[in-house]
């Protein structure tokens, strides 16, 4: 068991201590309930680049990397569809000092014109690798596909058109608007008592100002099937299937994970029998399970040869109804998915400091809190009846995506049959 | 920081080198095998017959296998390197001498039928392809190939498609009976259990293994002036890599390496030169970074950046000016005060990471370097700044330096050119 101490402040302000005793680093997270779902389409694209902005330091400190350095802390950031969250790892004896400056960098950010301009050809930058890494890309059209006409749709790096039209007074108020410390919460996982941070928060001022920038959220209502097809001359077709969740309930989430681990993430999946045991159509497979406020995604990306483009997908659509229409005949499948969904959740959580504060500030702008041990026995508990009838919405039609990208034959992806 | 493993070399002179972490729900094996891509028979070898051992054994047919690891609960991937295959499992903690069991069996039972094998080439060929699409993984693969021609250090592990489908049955078990009889051994494994507890299970499912560790060194090819590989893609920005041969892990440099890498810009450092440079000072680039891989008695430190293609010249140019500057002009001392800081407290972090410290303990016994963390980092404190010029000047050499460009690249002779104006 881990001991989680919560505290919230008189503004909405979310502090999570998770206790790791006798761990020397420590993992601190800021988070924002911001990202590709709170801009409008002209500005696509600008929580990301305000994320790579709050790098560059405010009017009195210019150089955050060197600030950092100084109290030995290893820093990054993430932005996804619906947060950005602002992360370090650091010794435990310097945490105070490192969440002092990721408060202060984040309150009191200079976001100068010079650098703003300078910027954009870095953001271009990153937007070009994700046009040219086929996987990347594949999970950019994916996101726009599947949640179409809800905010999920985004591909949070905008595109080379609104990446080139963001202003610099756009970023401003975007900034303003939206970093507030009502909608923030932060999450430190160390050797750490609660008391010491809260006076660390209390001690900027600005991080105690009431006030709120409240994000709306509204259901989601699937318009799939969709199939996308992106063509590319690669020698090898990407090709990425979606399936989206109707909420983000424990038993649901649950659900997801199991289906991942049924269906692709585990080595004895349904996927990985068929797409590389059994058939020679692809080296790995890559899955990814989130569960968001309104709705969850489970993909399943990977590579093959042109030529085998219609096969494969005639596997999956195959293999989505049969999980469907024949549920019941996978509860074999069940436990193996479950110990592997339980096991790759442990471990998870036991990868550097960095990775498991920035998963605590997921969990907790997502869910208002969080607990491993909750987590862990959502999984266990699950029971087969429930997941069966979870698979069988969550693998509707209307809620598929499928996107190809690369040398893709005519007719290929006509082989998809709900 | 204080990190000291238990090393025992248990039965048969299999080594393990252990490391308790209470906190951890999960515990990380790495099962180190002394043989790597460097002695392939043919290109991709090592990499198909690591491959092969996640995909049946001689009892545990495919399905059964992966069945298996997913009652364990545990993620295992099956990899090569220049210089060794690995095995590497991450489990929860209570599981661990299962899983050392279960990796054991991987180990000492593969199974090569003719079928599976054929599937399991596709699936190599796939990551070969894969590999070469990617911006980012190509620039480093292409850097070994750039500043190792001719040498099999500079064959991709995967091998290459043509190499591939020349790989029988035959070969592969040949080379995996050879391995088992002649190459070292090494087992890392960290999770919350005491040292002493992890060693003994190590100990349990390995015992009947013969092993005759030995080392091979590795041979040098014919060097040729700044080799420029220029590589055509359909993609919207142009990599280049610059790659330079070093020296290995036990030699005195590797700590000043170490350094330079860090002073360039390794991983996750986002105050490298070269990334201040190129990224934050022009926007030229999202990514210009270095990656050090040293082996046992040689290496490659690799710099690599992503531009727009008309920008490759400038964006070389400079970066070719910064690396040089090493051997010209010391760095200041309050400079490399802060990179031996720097790299404590870098890799601090990344040991309390469970399957990457298994992983770093497990390469470095085999590789020759240090595991116990005060003396690594007395080795770091002990860099100078003339230390960082000196292996600088030892290793910025024409017949040492070579160059990949994969892209949109400009003509061989102005990036020949480039290369010699810069670095002579």
């Amino acid at each position: 068991m881990t001991a989680v101490e919560t505290y919230k402040f008189s503004n909405g302000l979310k502090l999570i201590v998770e206790k790791l005793p006798k761990c020397k680093s420590t993992g601190i997270a800021v988070g924002f309930p911001v990202g590709g779902r709170t801009e409008n389409a002209k500005v696509s694209g600008i929580s990301h680049y305000l994320e790579h902005m709050i790098f560059k330091g405010t009017k009195t400190v210019k150089n955050t990397d060197a600030a950092f350095k100084q109290v030995g802390a290893n820093v990054n950031a993430d932005t996804e569809v619906d947060s950005t969250v602002y992360v370090a790892e650091c010794p435990k004896e310097n945490a105070l000092k490192t969440l002092g400056l990721w408060l202060q960098f984040l309150s009191e950010a200079s976001i100068d014109h010079e650098e703003f301009e300078r910027e954009r050809g870095v953001i271009l930058s990153e937007y070009f690798i994700t046009e040219d890494n086929p996987d990347i890309l594949v999970e950019k059209n994916i996101w726009l596909s599947l949640f179409k006409g809800h905010p999920l749709a985004s591909t949070v790096i905008g595109t080379e058109d609104t990446i080139k039209a963001i202003s610099h007074s756009d970023m401003l108020n975007y900034f303003r608007f939206w970093y507030h410390p009502s909608n923030a919460v932060i999450w430190v996982s160390g050797d750490l008592t609660i008391d010491r941070l809260i006076n660390v928060v209390e001690q900027q001022r600005d991080w105690t100002r009431q006030g709120a920038a409240t994000v709306s959220y509204r259901t989601f209502k699937p318009k799939g099937p969709a199939t996308i097809v992106l063509h590319r001359k690669n020698k090898l077709v990407q090709i990425g299937l979606a399936l989206s969740s109707p909420s983000h309930s424990d038993q649901e989430r649950a659900s997801l994970q199991i289906l991942g681990s049924m269906l692709s993430s585990g080595q004895s999946s349904i996927l990985r029998r068929k797409l590389i045991l059994e058939g020679e159509f692809t080296d790995r497979l890559r899955t990814v399970a989130s569960s968001f406020r309104e709705s969850g995604i489970l993909l399943a990306s990977f590579a093959v040869q042109p030529s085998k483009v219609r096969k494969v997908v005639a596997i999956l659509s195959e293999t989505v109804r049969d999980l469907r229409e024949n549920t019941v005949r996978f509860k074999e499948n069940f436990e193996n998915a479950r110990s592997h969904a339980v096991g790759s959740f442990s471990t998870e959580i036991d990868v550097r400091m960095m990775w498991r504060a920035i998963q605590g500030a997921w969990e907790t702008l997502r869910r208002d809190h969080c607990s491993w041990d909750e987590l862990i026995s959502s999984l266990d508990s699950l029971s087969f009846e429930q997941f069966k009838d979870n698979v069988v919405e969550i693998t509707q039609p209307e809620r598929m995506t499928l996107v190809l990208a690369g040398n893709v034959k005519r007719g290929a992806a006509t082989a998809a049959h709900w | 920081m204080v990190l000291i493993p238990s090393i025992e070399e248990v039965s048969k002179g299999v080594k393990v080198v252990a490391l308790s972490r209470k906190f951890l729900r999960s515990a990380s094996v790495a099962l180190l095998i002394g043989r790597g891509s460097y002695e392939d028979p043919v290109d991709g070898c090592a990499c198909l017959t690591n491959r092969m051992r996640l995909r049946l054994t001689s009892r545990l047919r495919p399905l059964q296998l992966q069945a298996t690891m997913d009652r364990l609960g545990a993620t295992v991937e099956a990899t090569a390197q220049r210089d060794f295959m690995l095995l590497r499992a991450q489990v929860p903690s209570k599981r661990v001498a299962e899983c050392l069991r279960f990796l054991a069996e991987l180990f000492t039972s593969p199974s090569f039928p003719v079928s599976e094998v054929a599937k399991e080439k596709t699936s190599q060929k796939l990551e070969y392809e894969k590999t070469r699409q990617d911006p980012m993984l190509a620039s480093i693969s292409n850097a070994w190939e750039a500043t190792f021609p001719k040498n099999p250090l500079g064959h991709p592990v995967t091998g290459y498609p043509r190499t591939i489908e020349k790989l029988t049955p035959q070969i592969l078990q040949k080379f995996d009976a050879e391995t088992r009889e002649k190459a070292k051994l090494v087992i890392g494994i960290v999770g919350p259990q005491p040292e002493s507890e992890l060693i003994h299970h190590a100990d349990s499912f390995f015992e009947k293994i013969k092993i005759a560790p030995r080392v091979e060194r590795y041979k040098m090819g014919p060097s040729r002036d700044f080799n420029v590989l220029r590589r055509q893609l359909k993609v919207k920005q142009t990599t280049f890599s610059v790659g330079i041969i070093t020296s290995g892990v036990s030699s005195p440099e590797y700590p000043a390496l170490l350094l330079i890498g860090d002073y360039l810009g390794s991983e996750r450092n986002y105050t490298g030169v070269l990334f201040k440079e190129l990224r934050e000072k022009r926007g030229l680039t999202y990514f210009a970074s270095t990656s050090l891989s040293a082996l046992r008695d040689c290496g490659l430190l690799a710099a690599f950046a992503g531009v727009k293609h008309e920008k490759v010249l400038e964006a070389l140019s400079l970066m070719l000016k910064i690396i040089v500057e090493l051997r010209d002009k010391p760095v200041p001392e309050k400079k490399v005060r802060q990179l031996r800081i720097f790299h404590r407290q870098v890799m601090g972090i990344t040991l309390e990471v469970p399957y990457q410290a298994a992983t770093w303990l497990a390469s470095n016994v085999f590789r020759g370097g240090k595991v116990d963390f005060e003396s690594y980092i007395s080795d770091i404190n002990a860099v100078t700044p003339e230390a960082i010029r000196n292996t600088a000047k030892q290793f910025l050499t024409s017949s040492r330096i070579a160059l990949s460009v994969a892209g949109n690249p400009p003509d061989n002779k102005e990036l020949a050119n480039i290369m010699k104006e810069k670095v002579q």
